[in-house]
């Protein structure tokens, strides 16, 4: 997708560029007698703001789309200049996004995985224990809170870069030297990215049971006898492909919407904080989105 | 032939400045040309216009005759290679040394990660007293030096064009002798170059036309 595309932002009707002079007034109706006076203003501007918001909506999803098929070409086509580049920056990515991410995953992990199990060992002693803690934490839980890790520690960090880059004349500077900026900052990104999740899923996923386990042992007296074997018995070969097409779509989804709001940016600094926040909240909201279409996928 | 045609070409507006009038530029492959304007950022627009820098609002361009497509960035990227730069919109990546930036090009076309500079970057790092801080980042040079390795890196690239925003204020007194060097040994090789200058003294006898901008309207 072109950087220049990317710059295709809806405006907002009703933001402070249109000026107060284009909000409909609403009394154009009031020769049919239907809509007349304040009421019928009220009801057309209502109308009208869900319309405009509609076609924003429809035209945002349209961009990601095209931006997304953009994006996942270029693991097809794979341009045969730059592999190298993208490989080492891919590389750099995963560093940065599981590797010094384990510090924070680790423990959050422990605290969750020990919460849940204690809670479900009061609320159903012993049965189904193991059923329960892979249902809520490998199933459901656990993808939603790497992936809203991900999004705190990473997505931010690289919607900032890749407006920094932007605003600075950087992305100019790569195109200025023949290199697709698309190639080489985005799709490391998304291999980083993707491949990241994929190993943290299953570290937290690890660290959340059998570290839970562990702490819920040594700190409580409840019964958990046994709990090992049930999850063994639980955990199968649906649960584990589930968690790797969430991981892929969970990492598709950051980087798409952290790239794509970091190379949307004009020219002022001050967009960047705002740019930010849109892309973590958004890449957050699809990522719950994509974690329930997945399961109703696959368990309903 | 003409290296660069532009015909028709309307630049969009840049905050409250007026844009320039919609003008006709060509050029061909041995022509200096100074640009002469009454304001700056008249002279600016023109400049980052030619770079390609700038999407027009109408008109075209036409580099080596072929139509260049402003909505398709990977269609222009051959042809922004070709053209080098140095200005104030010109930047280094912050993120990676100077090193890296240098041979971030060669890395990306040979697909190679050689750490080392090859001979011609080398002798322009030392011309420009850059061979000692090639470890370094964007942010732990001076300016002057972050606007060297501009220099250097677009001069490395072998440009079919050159353009050169206001060399004494851009690159500093120190380096601006070899700045002038390198300019003039790329008109030596017969290539384009188009630059903004104040300083009487300096390229000017190496023009060969000068385009005037006044009251943003461009006279050839």
């Amino acid at each position: 997708m072109s950087t220049a595309a990317l710059n295709v932002r809806p405006r907002h009707a009703f933001s402070a560029e249109s000026g107060s002079s284009r909000r409909p007034t609403g009394v154009k109706l009031s020769s049919t007698g239907r809509l007349s006076g304040t009421a019928g203003g009220i009801g057309m501007m209502i109308i009208g703001h869900l319309g405009r918001e509609t076609m924003r909506l429809v035209n945002h999803m349209a961009l990601l789309s095209a931006y997304t098929v953009d994006l996942l070409s270029y693991l097809v086509r794979r341009p045969k200049v730059g592999r190298s580049l993208v490989r080492r920056i891919a590389l750099e990515q995963i560093y940065f996004t599981a590797v010094q991410a384990l510090w924070t995953l680790i423990p959050v992990a422990l605290i969750i995985g020990s919460a849940f199990i204690v809670q479900f060992t009061k609320l159903s002693g012993q049965y189904e224990l193991g059923n329960i803690v892979v249902l809520l934490i490998v199933r459901e839980s656990g993808p939603a809170i790497t992936a809203l890790l991900i999004i705190l520690r990473s997505a931010t960090a690289v919607t900032i870069e890749t407006s920094y880059m932007k605003i600075f004349h950087e992305i100019d500077a790569l195109e200025m030297s023949g290199m697709d900026p698309v190639w080489i900052i985005c799709v490391p990104r998304l291999i980083g990215i993707t491949s990241a999740i994929l190993g943290l899923f299953i570290i937290f996923d690890i660290i959340a049971i059998i570290g839970g386990y562990a702490v819920v042992w040594m700190f409580s007296y409840l019964p958990i006898g046994g709990f090992l074997h049930q999850i063994a018995k639980a955990v199968t070969l649906t649960e584990i492909a589930v968690g790797l097409i969430k991981a892929g779509c969970f990492g598709i989804i950051i980087t798409v919407i952290s790239t794509y709001y970091g190379l949307n940016v004009e020219k002022k600094i001050t967009e960047i904080p705002i740019a930010t926040s849109i892309a973590a909240v958004e890449g957050f909201f699809f990522c719950l989105i994509a974690n329930i279409l997945i399961s109703a996928l696959f368990y309903l | 032939m003409a290296l660069i045609e532009m015909s028709d070409y309307a630049l969009p507006a840049i905050g409250i400045h007026r844009p320039l009038q919609p003008f006709d530029f060509s050029l061909a492959p041995n022509d200096v040309c100074r640009v002469d304007a009454d304001t700056a950022e008249d002279a600016q627009a023109f400049i980052r216009a030619v770079a390609t820098l700038f999407h027009p609002v109408s008109g075209t361009y036409r580099y080596r005759a072929r139509r260049l497509n402003f909505g398709d960035y990977r269609a222009m990227l051959p042809i922004k290679k070709e053209i080098g730069y140095i200005g104030p919109h010109a930047a280094l990546i912050c993120n990676r040394s100077l090193r890296d930036n240098l041979i971030m090009m060669r890395s990306y076309f040979e697909n190679t990660l050689v750490p080392t500079l090859d001979e011609e970057t080398a002798e322009l790092c030392h011309h420009f007293r850059l061979t000692g801080k090639l470890g370094l980042r964007p942010v732990d040079l001076e300016l002057a030096d972050i606007r060297a390795a501009i220099a250097v890196r677009e001069l490395c690239k072998n440009p079919a064009v050159l353009l050169v925003e206001n060399p004494e204020d851009y690159i500093g007194y120190a380096n601006l002798a070899q700045l002038v060097k390198q300019m003039n040994n790329v008109i030596g090789k017969g290539r384009p170059v188009v630059y903004t200058c104040g300083h009487e003294d300096l390229v000017r006898t190496a023009a060969t036309r000068t385009l005037s901008i006044k009251n943003g309207m461009l006279r050839a």
